[in-house]
């Protein structure tokens, strides 16, 4: 198995690639999610604030 | 001819865009999860030994794909600059800015993994190069877009046109970058795939294969994040739209008093 993972002399390097560009692109997947959900919760509480001030009114 | 100018006017318009755009969503992920997973196999396990660089060679597929999606997001951006300098359409200025993180992250990762393949073939991690240079000065060109959008906050359509003038100079330094490796003396190697047919760059099907899956899956979560991201802007940026306070669906609103 360990074979598989077996980069010759350079499986710091190989590997260390691999992680920058994986642990990138799912970083800024979740953050790119994170971003739109957070929004449109804050727009719901915004309309949701104005609701109930025009029913208080 | 009359169904693609139509579909061009829909997709102007932020709530088509965002209705559209919606559907395009999880198959694109799929899409780009499904071949990066295929390319990574393949270009780690599967593709054959470099006569020259090894394993060490296998970094190309994930550096090169970056590399490659560092420049074609610049040129979507620039484009999409023009169209929000020139015609001030608010999904290029969607689109522009939703470019900037992903086209940062992937010109960050193409000087990273590009530094780690670097040291075992050159001895060093970084050398004042005009293909390096280049591409450190095209980040900056990313940053300088978030930065200068950033500044005007208040006003996010005047931030977006002045953003979009960063952009649209900065696409003199696509062509730069491109051709660095020719024009200049340089210890980076030339480019990786010939469309020519020429002798240069990867010759075997079985290197090119996962390189070019690769390409395709890095282009697909392009897409995706893209979306996304300007899906996002839009609904920011129209808020108070009634279009943004349909899509508010009341299951969120659970979600918000809870």
């Amino acid at each position: 198995m360990m074979e598989w993972f077996d980069m010759g002399k350079y499986d710091f390097y190989v590997w260390t690639s691999i992680g920058v560009f994986v642990v990138g692109l799912l970083l800024d997947f979740i953050n790119c999610n994170r971003q739109h959900k957070a929004l449109r919760k804050n727009i719901l509480a915004k309309q949701q604030r104005k609701q109930q001030r025009s029913q208080n009114s | 001819m009359n169904r693609i100018v139509k579909f061009y006017h829909e997709l102007g318009s932020p709530p088509s865009f965002y209705r559209i755009t919606q559907h395009w969503l999880k198959p694109v992920l799929l899409l780009a999860v499904l071949l990066g997973m295929y390319g990574l196999i393949e270009g780690l396990f599967f593709a054959p030994e470099d006569y020259q660089q090894g394993d060490s060679y296998r970094i190309i597929f994930v550096h090169v794909p970056a590399a490659w999606m560092s420049l074609f997001i610049y040129l979507g951006m620039g484009i999409a600059g023009i169209m929000t300098f020139v015609w001030r359409m608010k999904v290029a200025e969607a689109v522009m800015m939703a470019s900037v993180p992903i086209g940062a992250l992937f010109t960050a990762i193409t000087l990273l993994t590009g530094m780690l393949w670097g040291k075992p073939m050159w001895g060093t991690y970084w050398d004042w190069d005009a293909r390096m240079t280049s591409e450190l000065i095209l980040l900056f060109l990313y940053l300088g877009v978030m930065g200068i959008y950033s500044a005007y906050d208040e006003d996010p359509r005047k931030a977006a046109r002045l953003a979009s003038l960063v952009a649209i100079i900065g696409l003199v330094m696509l062509p730069i970058i491109r051709y660095s490796v020719v024009w200049w003396t340089s210890i980076h190697q030339g480019s990786s795939i010939s469309l020519m047919g020429g002798a240069s760059g990867i010759q075997d099907w079985s290197m090119l294969r996962p390189l070019l899956v690769m390409a395709l899956a890095t282009k697909f979560y392009y897409i995706y994040v893209l979306l996304k991201r300007a899906q996002t802007y839009l609904m920011k940026t129209e808020q108070n739209k009634q279009w943004v306070r349909n899509i508010v669906s009341p299951n969120d609103a659970k979600e918000v008093s809870s």
